[in-house]
């Protein structure tokens, strides 16, 4: 996208924006000493005139030069996205600010990468200090919870051991036997998984061979996994088992499945003990976290404030040094930067090289040097803030060739026009026009915003003076359709009146409404008074309405076809001239503007003349079968029903000669003559479009040209010449969409008022409902206008008449081979310009 | 500041997107439904097909359209009060970003 920076406006020659072609480029080199280069493309970057060539296009990206300083922009990035991480992970807010602050210079660099590692660091000891006072919380609130379930455990132990040995020593029981097996029955408790609940048994089970026996109560609370702070349903166990071995196996099974054992005395006084301690433990911890985590928090309020602008200012830095990494390192130790500028912005350049190296205190100045090249510039338009919409579209086909005529400056009128003749209502292209004039009027409140929108919306956002300009002419053509809603006004007294009311009365003498009633310009229907602007309202209300329009709107579509047909050939002889190609003038516009008119301005012409001179009272010939049987009848006497004037024979039977005639002057007469006359050649041959970094190479374009012989010259003119003479049937049939989307809104405006707003107003109950039936209905009308024919239709026009644009207006003179002119400049970047 | 802030929430029945899309048809709303009601006042003949080609409804279809805008008006006031409350409520809170990379 072209971007018109404001030091252009302040500091430029002022000549008037020239968007009729590119501005002159010219390609300079500049030379600047190491200290100074930083700071003089830092400047560059800000003014955002110069597209710089890479020197380096063979090497690799790591082997650069600037590589190390690109590795300290990424890891300064790097710290960045960790505190983007924090701060979404805390969910700060993030105060809007939408200042763009410069590129840091190098000692505001190095103070923002010093700083940017302290804070990094200290973060990272806070959020580890963090987590292990997490764990250690949370492992006390486990041993908590084990030595509240101890007890429970200990009493049911004592229960389960009895019966137990009394099942083992059967059939004697001996107390004393009891107490010395209970004894060396050992135990180990601790915290679990809940989900683990069951292997674990399972495994102890087979582990154990059945003798061990395992308890688990669960814990309400939920137990907060320190690193990723999920919430973790755990249960407190007790294992009983007997021996030293099966010690040993319990414990590994317990690690192996990742329950944590808590030593637990069977004594309950000390049991209280400790628990008294883990107490006092967990509420220091719990004063010590909080302070930390005010810590982080305040940490993190520090960094929210100035994320935004660090971001910007890294982004910028980085740029810097990738654009430095296409220079090339001179023998004496200067950079050596190549690239283009438009003409007009050299003096700025050069203020900006010279402000860059006093910034730097460096003695030598740097050099800018203006080379003469063959090859061609990149295409540069200068927009503003209207233009630059209508540039976008055409550049969205195909950028202009360098110095070729720009179609953007007439589309900025013929575009919204082509969209009005198939909109057509002014209604519509009010409300069209009040939207795009909203979103004109508050653009500083929307640009400023840019990046927290939608694509879609900002399509529309940036498309806003289109919408405004096309709304604008929606409503013209509105009134000369006479449209509005699908009515029509009667603003200045209609032309045609009922003349004999008869023939519309029923028996009783009553007007019948079922009759309907054609216009007929022959009859006394008509007063001969025609309405002074647009179609006349009477229209609305007669039966043959769409015969009329239809035939109307169809005749303006060719009439406008070949008008911006005509206008696009007339572009292409002002291109040739430009370029000095006599020979295209003398072979291809002649021929082909002849051809056109013979046909399609004939059209026209048999069109005015029906129009103006024929008796509406008498059947008149078909235009279109005037035409075609000028070709297929050709030189046999016009028939009585296709006679429109005298001579019309003679008439026709030359325009056919000649127009045929033209057909092998089109094809055979440009490779002829450079057969026969190969100096005349140099000045017709278009300008090769060639790689961008070509040095050498000019002697051998003359070398190619003399390969091109005249037989492929006559099959690139051949192809031409076809694709022409069909073009001029086919692009005219083509402006029949005109007619055709204008007829569609018509139609779809006419049955959503008739269908909606109609049945709303015929319902007729009561007079105090009635009201609310209409606004029900009205709302219902007008979302449906909106949603169907403002913006599915709009869309449809829209893109109908940029394909108009596209294909049949630039297919008769646009070569659109050109490039866009890329500056290196921050603005571009930081809105998204994707180059490198 | 709270309780003002507590205030500006309490009054707040519609969203910032619903009051605003209300305001603008009702906007729209009201001078149609006028103007619609002044044709049908004097009596024009395009509108013939909408009252059924019966002549001596024009009155009350105009009446029944001036009703309508007035409605029209009503929630049309409503909705700007509630355009206004959110306004109110919206420039209460700094306004926040995200970051963008």
């Amino acid at each position: 996208m072209m971007v018109n920076s404001p030091c252009f406006t302040q500091c430029s020659e002022a000549d008037m924006s020239k968007l009729l072609r590119s501005e002159d480029m010219s390609l300079i080199q500049i030379f600047l000493s190491q200290e100074a280069s930083y700071n003089c493309i830092r400047e560059l970057g800000e003014l955002g005139a110069v597209q710089f060539s890479d020197l380096n296009e063979g090497v690799n990206a790591f082997s650069r030069n600037y590589v190390s300083e690109i590795r300290r922009s990424e890891e300064m990035e790097r710290r960045l996205r960790f505190f983007a991480g924090e701060i979404e992970r805390e969910k700060l807010p993030v105060p809007a600010d939408y200042t763009v602050p410069p590129a840091p210079n190098p000692k505001d660099l190095i103070d923002l990468e010093a700083t940017l590692e302290q804070l990094e660091g200290e973060t990272r000891q806070i959020n580890a200090n963090q987590e292990a006072l997490l764990r250690n919380f949370y492992e006390l609130k486990e041993l908590k919870h084990v030595l509240n379930s101890a007890s429970a455990f200990f009493q049911e132990g004592a229960a389960i051991q009895q019966e137990g040995l009394k099942e083992r020593l059967t059939p004697k029981y001996d107390e004393e036997v009891a107490a010395q097996v209970s004894r060396h029955l050992s135990f180990l408790c601790g915290v679990i998984n809940r989900a683990k609940i069951p292997v674990f048994e399972r495994v102890l089970w087979r582990a154990s061979r059945g003798k061990a026996l395992l308890r688990h109560m669960e814990i309400e609370e939920m137990i907060k996994d320190p690193v990723t702070e999920e919430d973790i349903p755990k249960s407190t166990f007790i294992v009983y088992f007997q021996g030293e071995q099966l010690k040993m196996r319990v414990k590994k099974i317990c690690e192996g499945l990742g329950a944590t054992t808590y030593p637990c005395k069977e004594d309950w006084e000390e049991r209280r003990q400790t628990e008294a301690e883990v107490d006092k433990r967990l509420q220091e911890l719990t004063s010590i976290l909080s302070e930390t985590k005010n810590h982080r928090f305040r940490m993190l309020n520090t960094v929210v404030s100035s994320i935004n602008s660090w971001i910007i200012q890294v982004r910028k830095v980085k740029a810097i040094w990738y654009t430095m990494n296409k220079f090339k390192k001179t023998e004496t130790g200067l950079l050596h930067a190549e690239g283009w500028c438009p003409k007009l912005h050299l003096n700025d350049v050069d203020r900006a090289l010279k402000r860059g190296a006093q910034v730097a205190g460096s003695e030598v100045a740097p050099i800018l040097n203006t080379v003469t090249t063959r090859r061609t510039p990149p295409t540069y338009h200068r927009t503003n803030k209207l233009t630059k919409g209508y540039q976008a579209i055409i550049d969205a086909y195909g950028v202009a060739t360098y110095q070729e005529i720009n179609p953007a400056i007439f589309a900025i009128i013929t575009f919204p026009f082509l969209f009005g003749i198939m909109f057509g209502d002014i209604g519509h292209g009010c409300i069209m026009f009040l939207a795009g004039l909203y979103f004109c009027l508050k653009e500083n409140y929307f640009l400023k915003r840019l990046k927290s929108y939608e694509e879609i919306f900002l399509m529309l956002f940036h498309g806003r003076y289109l919408i405004m300009m096309n709304g604008l002419f929606a409503m013209y053509a509105g009134f000369l359709y006479n449209d509005i809603f699908s009515l029509s006004l009667n603003i200045f007294g209609s032309g045609w009146q009922i003349s004999n009311f008869t023939q519309y009365e029923n028996s009783t003498g009553d007007i019948d409404p079922g009759k309907t009633y054609g216009l007929d310009p022959a009859t006394d229907d008509w007063t001969g008074k025609p309405y002074p602007f647009g179609i006349d309202p009477f229209w609305n209300l007669a039966e043959n309405k769409l015969t009329f329009i239809n035939s109307y709107k169809m005749k303006l579509a060719v009439i406008l076809g070949l008008a911006q047909m005509t206008f696009g050939l007339v572009i292409s002889l002002f291109n040739y001239k430009f370029k000095g190609k006599t020979l295209d003038v003398s072979c291809t516009f002649i021929p082909q503007m002849i051809f056109l008119q013979c046909l399609i301005g004939y059209l026209v012409f048999m069109i005015f003349f029906k129009w103006f001179m024929c008796d509406p009272s008498t059947p008149q010939p078909s235009l279109l079968i005037c035409l075609i049987n000028m070709f297929l009848k050709f030189g046999s006497p016009i028939e009585p029903e296709m006679h429109l004037y005298d001579m019309q024979l003679y008439v026709q039977s030359a325009l056919v000669v000649i127009s045929v005639l033209c057909i092998p002057w089109m094809f055979g007469a440009k490779p002829l003559v450079q057969h026969l006359y190969p100096r005349v050649r140099q000045a017709s041959y278009a300008p090769l479009p060639q790689s961008y970094e070509q040095f050498e190479n000019d002697g051998e374009e003359e070398e190619e040209e003399e390969e091109h012989g005249f037989m492929d010259m006559m099959v690139h003119q051949g192809i031409e010449t076809i694709e022409f003479t069909l073009g001029c049937i086919s692009n005219t049939a083509s402006y029949l969409r005109l007619w055709a989307l204008s007829l569609a809104h018509a139609e779809l405006s006419e049955v959503l008022w008739t269908m909606i707003i109609g049945n709303g107003l015929a319902i007729d109950i009561n007079k105090y409902i009635n009201p609310i039936f209409l606004v029900i209905t009205f709302l219902f009308w007008a979302v449906a206008t909106v949603v169907i024919l403002i913006i599915m239709e709009g869309l449809s026009a829209f893109l109908h008449a940029l394909r108009l644009h596209w294909v049949e207006f630039q297919n008769k003179f646009y070569e659109g081979e050109g490039r866009v002119f890329a500056p290196f400049s921050f603005e571009r970047m930081l809105n998204g310009a994707d180059d490198d | 500041k709270q309780w003002y802030q507590r205030r500006v929430r309490a009054m707040r029945i519609l969203g910032p997107k619903v009051s605003n899309c209300f305001f603008l048809l009702s906007c729209w709303g009201t001078i149609m439904l006028l103007l619609l009601g002044i044709f049908f006042q004097t009596k024009s003949v395009i509108l013939l097909k909408d009252i059924g080609y019966d002549e001596d409804r024009y009155e009350s279809a105009a009446l029944t359209c001036f009703i309508a805008g007035g409605i029209y008006l009503v929630i049309g006031v409503i909705t700007y009060w509630q355009k206004v409350v959110n306004d109110r409520y919206s420039a209460l809170e700094p306004e926040t970003t995200t970051i963008v990379f």
